[in-house]
């Protein structure tokens, strides 16, 4: 599974006054609030249960690594919906 | 000399032991060094130790002395979050509660005029040796009084309040004392003026509350105010940090303040310094079989994890009050021939302070999960713990507790005595979990002062004097 398309405009939205995420490797710069946020919104808005052990910066650090984090994850059929 | 119990040591633990026994009739001597006031490091109190303090009467006497009042910890670091104090009700229900900060210099010495007020006997004097019986058991101490004249205090109980000195470790009274996981971290604190404080009368932004400032792993500092104009400011490095640098401690401590946080920074701009900058060296260690035949260590005497949290007072004032029907049955001869008449106490408290171990090492390992936790997933259990809630008679383990453990790859079992709780050991050498006996080759925090002294030179050996002295106090 590819990253949702709202959860990219999510993170773009969050990191404002950043210019849009372009490169899939690319730190994110979210702020840890930022990202609690996010995890949040994963949750609820794109059915993508993190797992307590999921919680390092590193998953959250570039696209490239959150994609992988959640192609795992839908591997596993470890989401919520 | 003849008592029932013999407490050594008039700190929190000390005279709040006192004070419990008291109320089951009986009248402890307590064996103290110092003359009080004196200065000592530890100012925050958790909820339950506000609690505890309420439940022995003091609450007026508290209000009485204009405490800052305490509203919750205020944490700034790569995660920033609140965490407020709370109590639970008979139905373990959360209110909103407050607790104090309090400048131990007048605090404890508050609670030991208080002790002896309700009926304990203080004696000015040193513990020099532990008195021991056939059977390995604790039978008294000899102690030196400040004219050099000696005596002997025979007690059926012994209990070791001593704080850092860890008088019945280092007698080997009890079972090995290990490093514990943070010994290589150095802590140097003063007390300050002018430093900014926020401005609400609750919550979050209430002006009294615990602020703590980090951004690197293991650097850390500490703002608690005092009254209404000092705050007590303290960091926290790894030692080598420290050594890098070739400093003095004041120095030093002026050097680094800056650079552990821009908040930090933001709040200290105009500090004046009220006194000398303290220092403690390799402060963290363990004390196996800390309770056995005729004695228990309580607080500071057996376990020092690490001071980010406040744990110490809690844990003192707390452990004494566990302790108590224990003692009490023990004075009336129960459970005399088993091996550890403690050993149920001595369980309670050590999963305690596991508890809080656990939750100060998923703090530095894992700071996102941390906050998320704090924010999101198990706040109410973290409210609990940082309450000084962590005990097997409050719902500990908890799912947060037992969820730092999974994320720490980390196993506790507690079905044999021997061995629970083995310290994990050195953060930085982790080959080296050693024990930190007085023939260990691991150097020990009095030889490291001494050594510390020799290098800084004339200048610093007055302070380096008084620090060993601020260590050794209690004993």
């Amino acid at each position: 599974m590819e990253i949702p398309q709202k959860l990219i405009d999510y993170i773009n939205t969050s990191r404002a006054p950043l210019p849009p995420v372009s490169d899939p490797e690319e730190p994110l710069q979210i702020d840890s609030l930022g990202l609690i946020r996010l995890v949040s919104f994963m949750e609820s808005d794109c059915g993508i249960r993190v797992e307590d052990e999921e919680l390092v910066a590193e998953n959250f650090a570039t696209l490239h690594s959150l994609g992988q984090l959640i192609e795992k994850k839908t591997q596993g059929a470890n989401t919520l919906s | 000399m003849k008592t029932d119990v013999l407490i050594i040591g008039g700190g929190p633990a000390g005279s709040s032991a006192a004070m419990f026994l008291a109320k089951e009739g009986i009248k402890p001597i307590i064996l103290e060094q110092e003359a009080f006031p004196r200065f000592h490091i530890g100012e925050s109190m958790t909820g339950e130790a506000g609690a505890l303090l309420r439940r022995l009467g003091l609450e007026e006497k508290m209000l009485e002395r204009s405490y800052p009042v305490k509203h919750g910890v205020r944490v700034y670091g790569t995660s920033s979050w609140f965490i407020p104090v709370a109590r639970r009700d008979e139905n373990w229900e959360l209110h909103p509660a407050t607790t104090w900060q309090v400048r131990r210099s007048d605090f404890d010495a508050l609670m030991l005029d208080e002790a002896q007020a309700r009926g304990a006997t203080l004696i000015r004097g040193r513990a020099k040796t532990a008195l021991r019986s056939e059977d390995g058991g604790v039978r008294g101490v000899t102690m030196v009084r400040p004219d050099g004249s000696e005596e002997d205090i025979e007690a059926q109980l012994v209990i070791d309040c001593s704080g850092m000195a860890t008088f019945l470790a280092n007698q080997k009274a009890t079972g090995p004392k290990y490093l514990g996981s943070y010994d290589k971290q150095i802590a140097f604190f003063t007390h300050v003026k002018g430093a900014l404080r926020d401005t609400g009368t609750s919550g979050e932004t209430a002006k009294d509350n615990t602020l703590i400032f980090y951004q690197k792993k293991y650097h850390w500092a500490w703002g608690i105010p005092i009254d209404d104009e000092v705050m007590s400011l303290g960091i926290v490095v790894p030692t080598a940090e420290f050594q890098k640098h070739n400093m003095g401690r004041d120095e030093f401590f002026r050097f680094y303040l800056p650079q552990i946080n821009p908040e930090l920074v933001r709040r200290t701009e105009n500090i004046e310094y009220l006194g000398k900058v303290h220092v403690i060296p390799n402060y963290s260690f363990q004390v196996r079989s800390f309770c056995g035949k005729g004695y228990i260590c309580l607080g500071d005497a057996h376990r020092f994890i690490d001071p980010i949290f406040s744990f110490g007072i809690s844990a003192a004032m707390r452990e004494a009050e566990f302790a108590i029907p224990h003692i009490v049955s023990y004075l009336r001869g129960e459970r005399r021939d088993e091996a550890n008449p403690f050993e149920a106490l001595q369980r309670f408290c050590e999963q305690g302070s596991d508890n809080l171990e656990d939750m100060v090492d998923l703090f530095w390992e894992q700071p996102f999960a941390f906050a998320t936790f704090v924010h999101q997933r198990y706040r109410s259990e973290l409210i609990d713990a940082f309450a000084g809630r962590v005990y097997e008679t409050e719902h500990q383990p908890s799912n947060a507790i037992m969820q730092f453990r999974k994320l720490l790859k980390r196993e506790r079992d507690y079905s044999h005595q021997d061995d629970y709780s083995i310290p994990i050991g050195s953060r930085y050498h982790a080959e080296r979990a050693p024990l930190w006996a007085p023939d260990s080759p691991v150097e020990g925090t009095e030889e490291w002062l001494k050594r510390s002294a020799e290098s800084d030179g004339n200048k610093a050996s007055d302070r380096d004097e008084a620090s060993t002295a601020e260590l050794v106090n209690a004993e």
